[in-house]
């Protein structure tokens, strides 16, 4: 058994290898001397260092791994929710609301009652209206020429949902045909603009090219 | 040019904050929508369109229109930046709806009482002001103007939810009422801040008329109802009336206390804010606004014989951004901006000889 280099009375169990100038020296030491002279130390700091290592990167993925599964957990609900409350009407979706408060349509009011409710009640003086009501009878449609292109414009939006759709089916002479009713229609529209500008500085026309364009 | 020669035509009008005493104005706005059709955040071009042509055939029909024999319309995407910043400092357009959307229509009277919105936030937007506490008279207006759209619109109404707007907060009534009021005294006691704050209370909501900094420039502050839904119009709007009245009674007595206990401090106050607009070459927005803050004071209290409630509005509207850009009919920069505000105060104050001189004698 070899002896401790420095106090030689204990068994030497620390060994080190020391290289300086190509020259190896070596050391055999007690575990005491070692601490005194803080050599083993720097070794037993560096393998709990490795072992704290191991540890924290262990630690690291299983959080990570926990994170990603209570976000997956977390997650499922809410898309599953957010799929349920889709206006049927407007497409408007719950979740658009949450972000920006605001509704897409008077039908969300019904779509979404369930849970706009509370968001209401919260907030306002009571839960029930009162003031004023609108009339019973109303000269809607009053006038012929707004009618008449309100449902141009109808028309004009099924029309270009049918081109989209023999795009896609590649019927061309269809599309050809489809894309013909729409530059008609769109014509018409634009002859006939009801919103004049009094002194505007640029032409109505030039505006309402960038408005469709938007649109399609 | 930068200002559409109808918005330049609306800056020439007389003020709209001249009210008696504390309470300057009243601003009321009122929001629908047309039945059938999305609300304007996720309504397509077409529907848009539909919208702002039934409401403008809605109202050239003779029995709406004989209520704005005046009004004018325009798109909103030929207003430049400036006419938009315009009609914000006139009180006739909302900050919050001044971007540009499809479809917008501003319809303005040409008195600059009454502005109408189309496809803001919601498909309609009334909007009225008057000079002081006239909830009762600017109501009425406004009840005559919305109960004749009704007649050739059908608004989207709910039972039990009362007129649908695309704003939850607003359904109900879809009014929101303000006042502007002016409170100097309120703050300099510093009780202002925990009277505006019981107001949370009342359902009602406070906030600063010009923010700079987190700080209320010019002791100006909006007082608006948070709630529309389960009370009457005509409620909300006499319940409002009380509670401003009575914060406007509490500003008018800090005064008088306030006048009799220091009154040499508040004649030095008064007289230093005269000087300093007076005698001024370059001033910042906040700096003219609380200079005119105490010069309102003064005026109410009869320490400036010949500086009228009317002239103080009308310097209040003519120092801000985009009035002094029309008024020199050029775009400006804010040092620009400092030194022909600050050339229209001395102008004011002194006669008109004195905005020539541009340079201090040295």
């Amino acid at each position: 058994m070899m002896l401790c280099q420095i106090c030689k009375a204990n068994p030497a169990t620390i060994h080190i290898q020391e290289i300086v100038n190509g020259e190896t020296n070596t050391l055999h030491i007690c575990p005491e001397c070692a601490k005194k002279r803080n050599l083993a130390e720097g070794n037993a700091a560096n393998s709990h260092f490795h072992e704290m290592l191991e540890r924290l990167t262990q630690a690291i993925a299983n959080s990570a791994d926990l994170k990603l599964a209570e976000l997956f957990d977390q997650k499922k609900p809410q898309e599953e929710e957010a799929q349920d409350l889709l206006c049927e009407v407007c497409g408007a979706s719950w979740h658009a609301y949450k972000k920006n408060g605001k509704v897409g349509c008077a039908a969300c009011y019904e779509q979404f009652s369930q849970v706009l409710l509370e968001d209401i009640e919260l907030n306002q003086h009571g839960s029930v209206h009162c003031g004023k009501t609108p009339p019973e009878t109303v000269e809607q449609w009053h006038d012929p020429a707004v009618s008449e292109r309100i449902g141009l414009r109808r028309e004009l939006e099924r029309l270009r949902k049918g081109l989209d759709e023999s795009v896609r089916r590649e019927e061309f002479e269809q599309a050809a045909e489809i894309r013909d009713k729409i530059a008609g229609i769109e014509a018409e529209l634009k002859s006939g603009d009801l919103i004049p500008d009094e002194s505007a500085p640029e032409t109505p026309k030039k505006t309402r090219a960038r408005g469709r364009r938007k649109s399609s | 040019m930068i200002f559409h020669p109808r918005i330049r035509h609306l800056a020439s009008k007389g003020p709209v904050f001249i009210g008696q005493g504390p309470i300057l104005s009243t601003f009321l706005s009122l929001s629908r929508n047309i039945e059938g059709f999305q609300f304007p955040a996720t309504a397509s071009t077409n529907i848009l369109e539909s919208v702002a042509e039934l409401t403008l055939a809605a109202m050239h029909h003779e029995d709406v229109h004989s209520l704005l024999p005046s009004m004018f319309q325009i798109k909103h995407e030929l207003l430049t930046t400036s006419d938009r910043d315009l009609l914000v400092e006139r009180e006739l357009m909302d900050r919050s709806q001044t971007d540009i959307a499809a479809c917008r229509v501003f319809v303005c009277a040409e008195d600059g009482s009454t502005s109408v919105l189309l496809n803001g936030d919601d498909h309609i937007w009334l909007h009225m002001t008057s000079p002081g506490s006239a909830f009762r008279e600017t109501w009425d207006r406004m009840s005559e103007l919305e109960s004749a759209l009704a007649r050739h619109l059908r608004f989207a109404f709910h039972p039990r939810y009362g007129y649908l707007t695309s704003v939850p907060a607003l359904v109900g009534t879809g009014l929101r009422i303000t006042f502007l009021i002016h409170l100097p005294a309120l703050g300099l006691s510093g009780r202002r801040k925990h009277i505006l704050e019981r107001l949370e209370d009342a359902g009602l909501t406070s906030a600063p008329y010009f923010p700079v900094d987190g700080k209320p420039a010019g002791n100006l502050f909006l007082i608006s109802n948070r709630t529309t839904l389960g009370e009457r119009e005509e409620d909300l709007g006499l319940r409002m009336t009380e509670v401003v009245t009575a914060i406007s009674r509490e500003e008018e007595r800090t005064r008088a206390e306030l006048i009799n206990r220091q009154k040499l401090l508040f004649l030095n106050a008064c007289g230093r804010a005269y000087g300093l607009l007076r005698n001024n070459y370059l001033i910042p927005t906040s700096e003219a606004l609380d200079a005119l803050s105490i010069m309102k004071l003064g005026a109410d209290s009869g320490v400036f014989r010949d500086f009228t409630r009317q002239d103080w509005a009308e310097l209040l509207l003519e120092c801000q951004p985009a009035h002094l850009c029309c008024r020199m009919n050029m775009a400006l920069t804010p040092m620009e901006r400092g030194k022909y505000r600050a050339e229209r105060f001395r102008e004011r104050l002194h006669g008109p000889e004195a905005a020539e001189e541009t340079e201090p004698e040295s």
